[in-house]
């Protein structure tokens, strides 16, 4: 199949913005040709106005249910889900049941990397069973072929466990990925402890629970001398406490999960579950912190934090209803519409370079010859948040029946062109 | 009833105090001043709600709310079922929504419930359209004790603007103290928490409250106390070192009154941990309105439910 991507802007940092529009001929999953003006007889044609190309997007932190909860998000419905948002490329968390700890579980979720367009890259857990006590077979597991290591949303407690398996992946060059929060300064915690928690009266999950844990983890990356992804950042003590160390960029990074970079505790004044997150939204002057650090590079990696559920762990009572919402469909929307300061390119090297750099995935290229890995999309388009668009298998999302900005056309890998709307195209 | 038929509250349910403005205060206000005198006649019973069914849902044990609300409804003539679950429903195995949509479809006209849950009566409201009271949900709100105790000191002190209220004790694991400071700062009280600092939520004072953890400092500024109940059945942890020592530095007795030599007015929406929070000679003194409360809990939740039966 031929494919000619007509009058597209491209978003990347090998062609100067100046650059002008360029036509895109790609055959058999690879590109033959960037150019102006470009024919081709056989060649199905794309045109739309404003149609912008990057990269592939990568996202880190989506949970899914394959095996064991597939009702709540299966392999296939993720995979639809990350192409409808960008996303050719996943590193979701290892909490499934079984749980990724083993290197069976690693070859369940490559195992037709090949033949789609988004391939997923595992994390594995980091203790064995996530039990938070020992660690997993981690070399066996790097081998196998995961990317990261992490105990996902459940923080490892144990000092010694998280020094130990930090140490260890020395010896394989691998990266540690923690979620910094201290539970035991969060009993029964079930928003951002501030104003909203106080007029709510729920329990308070507070920001110094962030904070304690990442000087904690930052102690230990010293000792050990790893490599650190802290995922989840929340808060500006989180921030400035990350600012204040001499090994940001190099051996330490960090992730904001999606949600929390856009929304703030002022939107949980109605109760709404689905703005019930872990880590939880808090104030507006954290989100603001949050975006600083995004722009300023302190933060290299936006995550989608999604976390499908079914209705029946949603529609309770706020304290009973599971923490988190789905998300990976809506994050270039998100981004558009309330965090518009974020310039495209900066956007696309933390929605697809940072990850890949700091994961150490083969970065694509959009060039003659390559394999075309990339993300269609219309950065000033409207698009409206509707169930019937859903591909997620869950519903427990915030935002149905926003209108918002930004809009995804598909995305094209291994061969694949997976568009979000099927009349797009036609031969000419 | 001479009450103006045209006068409604602004809102379909009782869900909090956050959610009525200064004139639905007044309104219930007014209204429950009429029912008291109603409760006062030899026959105590009016037909206004007459033809409409009430349910009770109580899933945490009440005893003093829950007959208040159920003899409210009697006296307006309202037919009323009851339901009470020491547990949640989840508990149990059925959803809250299942339960209520279960006794709904029994064609009930209102709802009035205690849940354990913070926003239980929220959530209710967002999937069901009978108008619903909040009896008390988790740490949340108690809205209906915050208007008896507000109502009971306005019968001693008059409008309570510019008046000190303080409320004492467990603010952390208490609705009544919530729903008491929303509703007196909406009534243009000054409102000042006092309770050893482990009690006190954090963020407090953005609600517009000071913070006091000295109880003979609090008794001397303010014109009213509320005293409220040690949660220990909320408690998971210690927030205090010993109910001995909680009842010599935070109880109110006889001897912190003396030092504090004013008329004060105190409160305790019940029920007392006579001892702890409060000793027997101050909570049967002439000075202690709590059974004034009590009475006055019927009429204000006759009037409640009156008002929000005349917006059906």
């Amino acid at each position: 199949m031929t494919w000619l991507f007509k009058n597209v802007t491209l978003v990347d940092r090998s062609f100067p913005s100046t650059s002008g529009k360029v036509d895109i001929l790609i055959s058999e999953g690879i590109i033959r040709k960037i150019g102006v003006d470009l024919i081709a007889s056989d060649a199905k044609v794309i045109v739309m106005d404003d149609l912008h190309v990057s990269i592939g997007w990568m996202d880190l932190g989506a949970s899914h249910g394959d095996p064991g909860e597939e009702h709540r998000e299966s392999l296939s419905s993720l995979r639809a889900t990350a192409a409808a948002g960008g996303f050719t490329a996943l590193a979701p968390w290892p909490d499934t049941y079984p749980r990724v700890d083993n290197k069976a579980a690693i070859h369940y979720l490559t195992q037709s990397n090949e033949q789609e367009a988004v391939e997923i890259f595992p994390i594995a857990s980091l203790s064995e069973k996530g039990e938070g006590k020992e660690m997993a077979e981690l070399m066996d597991l790097h081998k196998a072929g995961a990317i990261g290591f992490s105990d996902g949303l459940k923080p490892v407690d144990n000092a010694g466990l998280f020094y130990r398996a930090l140490k260890y992946m020395n010896g394989f060059a691998g990266i540690c990925i923690h979620f910094p929060m201290d539970f035991n300064l969060a009993v029964d915690g079930q928003i951002h402890e501030g104003r909203i928690s106080a007029l709510l009266g729920l329990p308070g999950i507070p920001d110094v629970a962030e904070d304690l844990m990442i000087q904690r983890d930052l102690s230990l990356l010293d000792y050990a001398d790893g490599k650190l992804l802290l995922w989840g950042l929340s808060s500006k003590v989180g921030v400035d406490r990350l600012q204040k160390s001499e090994k940001l960029n190099q051996s330490l990074f960090a992730a904001v999960p999606i949600f929390n970079l856009v929304f703030s505790e002022d939107d949980l004044e109605s109760f709404d579950v689905n703005f019930k997150l872990m880590p939880p939204l808090r104030t507006e002057n954290d989100k603001m912190a949050l975006k600083s650090a995004v722009l300023d590079g302190t933060i290299q990696l936006i995550s989608s934090n999604h976390l499908p559920w079914e209705s029946e762990h949603k529609k309770l009572e706020f304290p009973y209803a599971s923490f988190g919402s789905i998300s990976l469909q809506q994050i270039f929307q998100m981004l558009r519409t309330h965090f518009s300061e974020l310039p495209l390119i900066n956007l696309v090297d933390i929605l697809a370079y940072n990850p890949r750099r700091i994961f150490k995935v083969e970065i694509p290229v959009i060039q003659e010859g390559a394999k075309a890995n990339l993300t269609f999309f219309l950065p000033n388009a409207k698009t409206v948040i509707l169930k019937n668009d859903n591909t997620s298998l869950s519903e427990n999302s915030p935002l149905w029946n926003e209108t918002m900005n930004g809009k995804v056309v598909g995305v094209f890998n291994n061969g694949k062109l997976v568009l979000n709307d099927e009349v797009l195209y036609s031969d000419f | 009833m001479p009450i103006d038929k045209e006068a409604q509250l602004s809102t379909k349910s009782l869900l909090g105090i956050k959610d009525l403005t200064k004139q639905d205060l007044r309104l219930i206000f007014q209204t429950t001043e009429q029912f008291k005198e109603v409760l006062n006649r030899p026959i105590k019973k009016v037909p206004s709600l007459r033809d409409l069914t009430i349910a009770n849902l109580f899933f945490e044990n009440s005893t003093r709310t829950r007959i208040s609300f159920e003899l409210a409804e009697k006296r307006l003539s309202a037919d009323v079922v009851n339901f009470s679950a020491a547990s949640s429903s989840l508990k149990k195995g059925e959803t809250l929504l299942d339960t209520v949509n279960n006794i709904l479809s029994m064609k009930v006209d209102m709802v009035v419930m205690r849940h354990p849950a913070p926003g239980a009566c929220v959530f209710l409201a967002n999937h069901i359209n009978v108008p619903i009271i909040n009896a008390g949900d988790g740490t949340h709100e108690h809205p209906t004790q915050a208007l008896l105790d507000a109502f009971s000191i306005q019968e001693r002190l008059g409008d309570l603007s510019g008046k000190k209220i303080a409320i004492i004790g467990d603010i952390l694991h208490s609705r009544v103290a919530l729903s008491n400071i929303l509703c007196l700062k909406k009534l243009g009280a000054e409102v000042e928490v006092c309770g050893p600092p482990t009690l006190i939520p954090n963020y407090i004072s953005s609600l517009g409250v000071s913070v006091s953890y000295s109880l003979e400092n609090t008794l001397k500024w303010c014109d009213a106390a509320n005293v409220l109940r040690i949660q220990l059945e909320r408690q998971n942890t210690r927030y205090f070192p010993s109910l001995r020592e909680y009842a010599t530095y935070f109880g109110v007795n006889k001897q912190v009154l003396s030092k504090v030599n004013k008329d004060l007015i105190i409160l305790h929406p019940g029920p007392i941990n006579r001892g702890v929070e409060i000793t027997s000679e101050v909570a049967d003194s002439p000075n202690a309105i709590i059974l004034d409360q009590v009475e006055n809990g019927v009429a204000v939740r006759m009037a409640v439910l009156y008002l929000l039966a005349s917006k059906g």
